[in-house]
């Protein structure tokens, strides 16, 4: 008996999450943009029918918005993360293996229910009830088959959220009906290649030779045909993967021509990745600094720089990785004509990632050196109050730096001051 | 000149064990060390479902015969159950309500819980909708 694998993922995640908590909202066409306001990144379905296009960009929108009462956000990371945190808690009431693949998707070990639909419709109910957001869930032997059925029952009410494709039958009616551009892991290369061989739809591809399919392109492309076949090949991970790396970037909200503001924002993102590394225990070996001006508009000076340095003994100490930070801005810094540059994205990325225990002791490092108490007392300070609550001055105070979001709703489930009001 | 007897080492067949100690002065050890306990966590014991309780502000005094005020914080649990008199949170005309939930003959009412102001009792309809019960009020008062 094959395992089943359930997919679990949320309906305009984004605005259904606003719509926790402002009522009003709801059948209304909403939009919420990315990063620093510039595109849309969901849409309320109400907002699709309209003609909203994923990612079409803000300033494109202002009459359509106008026109028909468009609720438009900027978007809200820190209420998305506090609700899909909780819509993760729910999940994990419904199956011992929950793997989150992204911030609205969940896969899930099925196995060893009996009725796999009823249990899928109650969690489906069970989510809707206590956190309020829709979700749908697709059921398969495979990654690829399950995200298949999610994706069917996403586009036809019929199933009404919950397609359950264990069923080789079942399989063979729908497959023949969905386009191959809409397989998992299909690019549009590929598509491209696999038109020009006669191969539409998921069961065509289901049914190419593999030989034929190693001659079109990579091995990913084998795999996914095994996968449709309902051989699974990419295992549920049970364990989390070490991180290797991680990295910290934003785009400025306005364009930064002087060192002192670039190194604000590059402080602060050094500040955010020291905090990432002590949360999962890990220290870095490596520091780069990254940053550029905006590439699209070539009417202004472009220039891109980035420097990187090896930090020993390795470690996740805020100062020790901010003032390695200083050392490769500076480097980095154009040496002429600097003040002409206005640079509009700055990164810090930390590689070389160990556990804090199995870090390598250089010569002279004291036998146990203890963690620095006001690191310890920053991060208390920070989860206790909000974090930026305490900051290292080289973060500067008035982050001129920072991305535009001009229309962010309250973050309503990790704020006292941002409580929601009943009146 | 005396001659000694090489006695061969002592070798121990058992293992070394750490022993946690507590400062004993009477030669009792310390009783309390079997009685640590962490802080009193009110706030756990309010909120029974973490990932479907949530926070919500009070505005008015609709509730104030329940005890709830002007200003509380008050914890909605969505995955409560809905039962007559219980105080609730409901949508009713997209805007979010604290009422008292009420049953007479087969149709349902938000009601006021405020005997000193008049509020109008509020009918449930397919469109109003409980958004949560609630689990608790947070209160807290000035101390300068």
């Amino acid at each position: 008996m094959k395992r089943p694998i359930a997919i679990s993922d949320s309906a305009n995640f984004y605005v259904s999450a606003e719509r926790i908590f402002d009522p009003s909202l709801k059948n209304t066409p909403v939009i919420v943009l990315s990063n620093n306001d510039g595109c849309a990144v969901a849409r309320s379905d109400e907002a699709k029918a309209l003609g909203i296009k994923m990612g079409a960009p803000l300033h494109q929108l202002s009459t359509v918005i106008q026109k028909h009462g468009v609720r438009v956000f900027s978007s809200n990371y820190t209420l998305y993360g506090d609700i899909s945190r909780r819509v993760v808690e729910v999940y994990q009431d419904f199956s011992p293996t929950v793997e989150i693949y992204s911030i609205d998707e969940c896969f899930m070990d099925f196995g060893g229910f009996k009725d796999r639909e009823a249990h899928a419709r109650k969690m489906r109910q069970t989510v809707l009830r206590k956190i309020g957001v829709p979700v749908r869930v697709g059921i398969a032997s495979s990654k690829t088959l399950a995200k298949c059925a999610n994706d069917i029952a996403k586009k036809n009410s019929l199933f009404d959220g919950v397609l359950d494709m264990m069923d080789e039958q079942l399989a063979d009616w729908l497959l023949p009906m969905v386009p191959v551009a809409d397989i998992w892991g299909v690019g549009r290369k590929t598509n491209k290649k696999l038109a020009a061989l006669g191969i539409y739809t998921a069961a065509d591809l289901r049914d190419m030779p593999i030989k034929q399919a190693r001659a079109v392109g990579t091995v990913v492309l084998e795999k996914t045909i095994l996968e449709l076949q309902g051989e699974p090949c990419l295992a549920l991970d049970e364990l989390a993967p070490q991180r290797k790396g991680l990295a910290v970037t934003r785009s400025s909200g306005v364009p930064m021509f002087d060192f002192d503001i670039l190194f604000e924002a590059i402080s602060a993102h050094a500040t955010r990745a020291a905090e990432k590394l002590r949360q999962n225990g890990l220290v870095a070996g490596t520091l780069t600094v990254f940053y550029h001006t905006n590439r699209h508009r070539l009417d202004r000076p472009h220039y891109a720089s980035s420097r990187s340095m090896q930090i020993t003994p390795m470690s996740s100490d805020t100062f020790e990785l901010v003032r390695a930070a200083r050392l490769c801005a500076t480097a980095a810094w154009p040496k002429r004509s600097a003040g002409q540059y206005g640079f509009t994205k700055a990164g810090v990325m930390l590689d070389d990632l160990l556990p804090l225990e199995q870090r390598p002791r250089t010569l002279f490092d004291l036998s146990d050196k203890k963690p620095n108490p006001a690191i310890e007392a920053l991060d208390k300070i920070n989860r206790r109050f909000g974090s930026k609550t305490m900051s290292l001055g080289s973060e500067g105070v008035k982050r001129s730096w920072k991305l535009r979001s001009a229309y962010r709703s309250p973050r309503y489930t990790t704020r006292l001051s941002d409580l929601p009001v009943v009146r | 000149m005396p001659v000694f007897e090489v006695k061969p080492p002592v070798v121990s067949s058992s293992s070394y064990v750490h022993v946690v100690t507590t400062p004993a002065s009477a030669g009792f050890p310390s009783p309390s060390a079997d009685d640590l306990e962490g802080e009193i966590d009110p706030i756990a014991w309010v909120v029974r479902h973490p990932a479907s309780t949530f926070w919500w502000r009070v505005e008015g005094n609709c509730l104030w015969d329940v005890g709830i005020r002007d200003g509380d914080l008050i914890a909605v649990d969505r995955a409560g159950k809905r039962r007559i008199g219980r105080a609730v949170l409901a949508v009713v005309d997209g805007a979010v309500t604290a009422k008292i939930l009420r049953k007479q003959g087969d149709r349902y009412f938000l009601a006021p819980a405020n005997t000193q102001e008049a509020f109008p009792d509020i009918e449930l309809t397919e469109d109003s909708e409980i958004w949560g019960v609630i689990a608790g009020v947070v209160r807290r008062y000035d101390l300068e």
